[in-house]
């Protein structure tokens, strides 16, 4: 139980809280989202677990995201239970709970598998592709608001920056939250289409496939904004050098790093991440289709390899095989079910090499 | 209101999906990307769901009302491949679109009869799905 007097929160939405604590017992509360809160729940007499997003919203524009949220019909979308206005400022969208996490803390805790992220990053695509057949954006795509469910399957949750497209246009504004995820144009132009959340998924298949994005903004800064940073009078002006370095990396793709993808993540998945993460929206995908399309391809050509930080291993029907360190060389070993063995012909001072080789013998 | 049918021909182990819109004055062929979704291993079960979340999302991308199959025989020297009659299991049940089927027969009269021909931009491979599509487009007007 969390005790309501006690959160920080605004007047208005303590009280639409207290409206709800007849039907739901709150047991937690989350301030992590830049764009609103977030409280844990259980609906009692359902004995259902929820999560309540609260999100700020202007009564100045028609509030359609809702109603077209909830009937939006996919396995990849967090369903829309209820959803309420509080008051000028303040809206609320409820969603199932889902208790295995987000995937912001699952890739922090484990190393998902090369076929299963790509599986996941399509899931995202495909729920991605319902909302904007429902003529909507997320605008807040990345692995903290993607979810997995009780089922192992990818969802898409946190609406709080969804935004409907105008039926006589291809865009809406920018959010200005969550500054690592947001496409150039963002920045530039404070436009943000459905380009820009194919780019999000884009981030979030590096991010799953074991690339590191680092979340601490200093370590972003290029020189500029080191200098920016060392003339900032306070925290808000730094976090705008921070932002602003990150802007300047997203318009010349020099934000994800590709040579800190783990070696096991084959060259045709890195240019599927470098068409995604495009700078010039033109450039990328034109739709979640030919993004899967296009994962679909480097599928193909790879083991479903698992990579702990120094061995690779792969399953394969009736064996196993791994790259292990071996002295200063990396060699492939494989089982057959009568222990490992060393394959002495696959060796090199490189692991990506010696996994490539082991492809090219063993898989695809 | 526009309306979109889908045809769908399956060649080997693709799925090959032609979308036409109906506009005031008939119907028109839609550029659409992907131009094939492919399933290589049908045994490998995460190969299939990803073949699903694929069929799934052109679904959704084109705004599709319906989809319609060339149907393929069974069994017999003419019958259709395994790997076409899996890529049809999951065309049928991946989303709730209505998914028709239409014979060889009735897709060759209607091209008889109408005496329509696939757009140039169309890749040869694509053309019986156009077939399938715009013969059961014109179909379905009358």
């Amino acid at each position: 139980m969390i005790d309501l007097a006690s959160l920080d929160v605004e007047d208005g939405l303590r009280d639409a809280l207290r409206s709800l604590e007849g039907e739901i017992e709150f047991t937690g509360f989350s301030d992590k989202g830049a764009n609103g809160y977030v409280v844990f729940g259980t609906r009692t007499l359902l004995d259902r677990r929820v999560a309540i997003k609260f999100y700020p919203w202007a009564d100045d524009r028609a509030h359609k995201e809702p109603k077209r949220l909830a009937e939006i019909t996919s396995d990849h979308i967090l369903e829309v239970a209820t959803a309420r206005v509080i008051d000028d400022d303040w809206a609320m969208i409820e969603t199932p709970y889902c208790p295995r996490g987000d995937f912001e803390r699952l890739v922090e805790r484990t190393t998902l598998s090369l076929h299963t992220a790509i599986l996941h990053t399509a899931e995202v695509l495909t729920g991605m592709s319902a909302l904007h057949g429902a003529s909507l954006v997320h605008r807040d795509l990345k692995p903290a608001n993607v979810f997995l469910d009780d089922d192992g399957r990818a969802r898409i949750g946190d609406f709080g920056s969804v935004r409907a497209i105008p039926s006589d246009q291809d865009d809406v504004s920018g959010s200005g939250h969550s500054a690592l995820y947001r496409p150039p144009e963002s920045f530039e132009l404070g436009r943000y289409g459905r380009a820009g959340d194919l780019y999000q998924c884009g981030i979030f298949l590096y991010e799953v496939a074991g690339g590191h994005l680092p979340h601490d903004g200093v370590a972003l800064l290029d020189r500029e904004g080191r200098k920016c940073w060392g003339l900032a009078a306070g925290d808000f002006e730094r976090s705008r050098c921070v932002d602003e370095a990150i802007a300047r990396r997203a318009a010349r793709a020099k934000l994800l790093d590709m040579g800190a993808l783990p070696p096991t993540v084959p060259d045709r998945l890195k240019r599927v991440i470098r068409k995604a993460t495009r700078p010039d929206p033109a450039g990328r995908y034109s739709s979640a289709s030919e993004f899967i399309s296009a994962l679909q391809d480097a599928r193909s050509l790879c083991l479903d390899w698992i990579w702990d930080g120094e061995c690779a291993e792969a399953k394969l029907p009736g064996r196993r095989v791994r790259v292990v360190p071996d002295g200063s060389m990396f060699v492939a070993q494989c089982d057959m079910g009568s222990g490992w063995r060393r394959v002495n012909e696959l060796r090199g001072s490189q692991p990506a090499s010696v996994v490539r080789e082991a492809e090219a013998r063993y898989g695809t | 209101m526009t309306r979109r049918v889908c045809g769908v021909d399956f060649q080997g182990h693709a799925l090959i999906p032609v979308v036409l819109v109906r506009e005031d004055d008939g119907w028109e062929f839609v550029p659409s990307d992907p131009t094939r979704v492919t399933l290589a291993d049908f045994w490998d079960t995460s190969e299939v769901r990803l073949f699903a979340k694929a069929v799934e999302a052109f679904l959704n991308d084109h705004l599709i009302d319906e989809v319609v199959v060339k149907k393929r025989a069974a069994k017999g020297r003419y019958a259709g491949g395994a790997a076409s009659f899996r890529m049809g299991g999951v065309l049928q049940v991946v989303t709730h679109i209505p998914v028709r089927f239409l014979s060889p027969q009735a897709v060759s009269s209607a091209v008889e009869r109408h005496g329509f021909a696939p757009p140039a931009s169309l890749h040869k491979y694509q053309h019986r799905a156009f077939d399938v599509a715009m013969a059961y487009a014109l179909a379905s007007r009358s």
